[in-house]
């Protein structure tokens, strides 16, 4: 029986201590280390393969060199004795989220770089996901993973984990087979590694010189977006933190920072360039909120996007659509005509704002400025298939 | 366009329905809380009857549906406001626009959503209506194993012409294209709230290896079609 006892407690702790054995990067010359990481970044790699043959990737070159300089002004010169540079990929997905492959590479959805309000929150975000990079927690999390999925398989099984734990022979197939990554992805990491990630990730926030008191926000903008099913994942997920457990303890330590002798609170970047910086994410959310009916969402996305690109009269005309969804039959029309009105003035021959501005006019009744802009219209687009219908209004005014 | 396109337009179309986003999936038809959805909806519009080309309805059995679907509605308590305006604007905007039939004299989804958009937004303005009631008849994907197939609460015998086929002589499954009437009903926003459907009749037979358009009126068993219309309402 004792022998049992130990065949146990061996199964258990081994992996453990395999796990609480691996490295930050900080203290290692090379990675991957070893066989059984180089085959967590191949699992990886095809996760990310998934993504590109999906067509999910967003292709701007311009949003990828900003994210770098951010990602870069929060490393410093950390990984250069690893020879690795971390890389940024943008995915059209308009989730809050953001996670890293374990080889540094951040993927970053739209929904992620629409939702935050300036660089500093989205630097919150991403010194997170570094830290995950750099305290390996995939690594890790696979080890303890490899234990958790052992359990209740029977004593002869854990044994044989056990063992293959320890020696670093992992289970590739299982992991694929496991959706291991796609887990780590949706559900985040353990409790235990998601607070390393925030504490840490809030150091480089504060390193790079970011207002810290920023991730608070982000966390907060993170929460309110879990209405829309953000994050809710992760709440499945027993052993992962809540978004309030979190907050509570980010606010903490940002406390506990302010009192310190000597604060001096960071910069906290223009929202106006940030914006501008990630307009085509903001816009590219916009419109998959509206075509999913999150109106008041895309409101909020394109009014950041009408503030990056002022001159676009398309991104006026969508917030004016946003805004006529939300609520088509009033009282108030006075958001939808400035913007269809400010679509104009940046284009004036742009001719769906005039057919929308008539039809608010007519519903309105309106008569006179209804006939004006749907001949406007007619005048513009006279071949079209809405032409047809603006002529039935335009005859029944 | 000869059967084989045919059956390739049907499968296309069946993989399409099945590739958009649907919440049939679910095993309850509301979208919402059910005592919500009895608070915001108490009168809707009814549309008219949509239905793909490919599917094959006679005019009468159109009506009857029709007949059928407002009677539900009324049986189940919810006010049917202007039907025959709903119908009236429907059929004027097609009109206005030249029809909803492309220059190849296909259905142009575009001119469909275009027209359904503002007969929407007109019976918005004419109405104090809570929604919409959108009725329609709708090509699905079924499975059938050996020779029954069952999709959308009924089980219905696949038709075969011949047996000697890689079938190997009615040992055969996979998924063939079944007809269902589908009941979604929107809010004044145009929100989808409900959807449930229920299977009528198969849409496809099978001959020799392939599976082909059915070419009988088939659509034509009011005892059956009665019952789709009262199952899909049902839940309401």
């Amino acid at each position: 029986m004792k022998t049992l006892y130990l065949a146990i407690f061996l199964t258990l702790c081994l992996p453990c201590a395999e796990a609480a054995r691996i490295k930050h990067v900080d203290e290692i010359t090379a990675l991957p280390e070893n066989e059984a990481e180089r085959d967590l970044w191949d699992v990886a790699v095809g996760h990310q393969d998934n993504i590109r043959e999906e067509d999910r990737l967003v292709d701007d070159a311009d949003l990828e060199a900003y994210l770098d300089r951010v990602g870069q002004r929060l490393l410093g010169n950390r990984l250069d004795h690893l020879g690795i540079r971390v890389k940024f990929i943008v995915v059209q997905n308009n989730l809050l989220s953001a996670w890293v492959y374990p080889y540094g590479t951040i993927a970053v959805n739209t929904g992620l770089l629409a939702g935050m309000e300036n660089e500093a929150q989205l630097a919150a975000i991403i010194g997170h996901e570094l830290s995950h990079f750099m305290q390996r927690h995939s690594y890790r999390e696979l080890i303890a993973d490899k234990r958790q999925s052992v359990i209740g398989k029977g004593l002869g099984i854990l044994a044989t984990a056990a063992v293959a734990s320890q020696t670093g022979v992992i289970d590739t197939d299982l992991m694929k087979a496991g959706g291991l990554w796609t887990d780590l992805v949706t559900s985040g990491y353990s409790r235990k590694n998601e607070h390393i990630a925030d504490a840490e990730g809030l150091e480089l926030l504060v390193g790079a010189g970011y207002d810290q008191a920023q991730a608070i926000r982000a966390f907060e903008i993170l929460k309110q977006n879990s209405a829309y099913g953000v994050l809710s994942p992760s709440l499945l997920w027993s052993s992962h933190p809540t978004l309030d457990d979190r907050l509570k303890n980010l606010t903490k330590a940002v406390k506990k920072a302010e009192r310190k002798k000597g604060y001096q609170a960071g910069d906290i970047p223009s929202s106006e360039d940030y914006y501008r910086a990630v307009a085509t994410a903001i816009r590219r959310t916009g419109a998959q909120d509206l075509r999913e009916q999150y109106f008041e969402r895309a409101q909020t996305a394109f009014q950041k996007y009408t503030i990056a690109k002022p001159d676009d009269a398309q991104g006026h005309f969508l917030l004016a659509e946003a805004y006529r969804l939300d609520n088509p039959d009033g009282p108030d029309f006075k958001a939808r005509e400035s913007s269809y009105q400010a679509a104009i003035n940046q284009k004036t021959d742009y001719a769906p704002a005039y057919l929308e501005l008539g039809m608010v006019a007519r519903q309105q009744g309106q008569v006179a400025a209804a006939k004006q802009a749907f001949t406007r219209y007619l005048e513009l687009s006279p071949d079209t298939t809405q032409a047809d219908l603006v002529r039935w209004y335009l005859a029944n005014l | 366009m000869n059967r084989t396109t045919l059956t390739a337009l049907i499968f296309c179309s069946v993989i399409c329905l099945l590739a958009a986003p649907t919440y049939a999936a679910s095993d309850s038809p509301y979208l919402i809380e059910k005592k919500d959805f009895k608070k915001k909806i108490s009168s809707v519009a009814l549309s008219p009857l949509d239905v793909p080309d490919m599917i094959p309805l006679s005019a009468d059995m159109r009506t009857f549906l029709e007949t059928e679907a407002v009677k539900a509605l009324a049986k189940k308590k919810i006010n049917n406001q202007g039907m025959p305006e709903y119908a009236a604007i429907y059929t004027n905007f097609t009109n206005q626009i030249g029809g909803l039939r492309n220059a190849e004299g296909e259905l142009d989804a575009k001119r469909k959503a275009l027209v359904r958009d503002h007969a929407k937004r007109e019976m918005r303005l004419q109405h104090a209506i809570d929604g919409f009631a959108e009725i329609a008849l709708v090509a699905v994907s079924a499975q059938f194993s050996e020779d029954r197939a069952e999709w959308d609460g009924v089980k219905r015998k696949v038709i075969s012409n011949d047996r000697n086929s890689l079938f190997g002589g009615g040992k055969y499954q996979g998924s063939i294209a079944g007809v269902s009437f589908q009941l979604a009903v929107y809010d004044r926003n145009d929100k989808l709230l409900f959807l449930q459907r229920s299977g009528i009749d198969l849409l496809q037979t099978r001959q020799g290896d392939r599976l082909v358009l059915r070419d009988d009126d088939f659509l034509n068993d009011t005892k059956q079609l009665k019952k789709s219309v009262q199952s899909a309402f049902k839940p309401l």
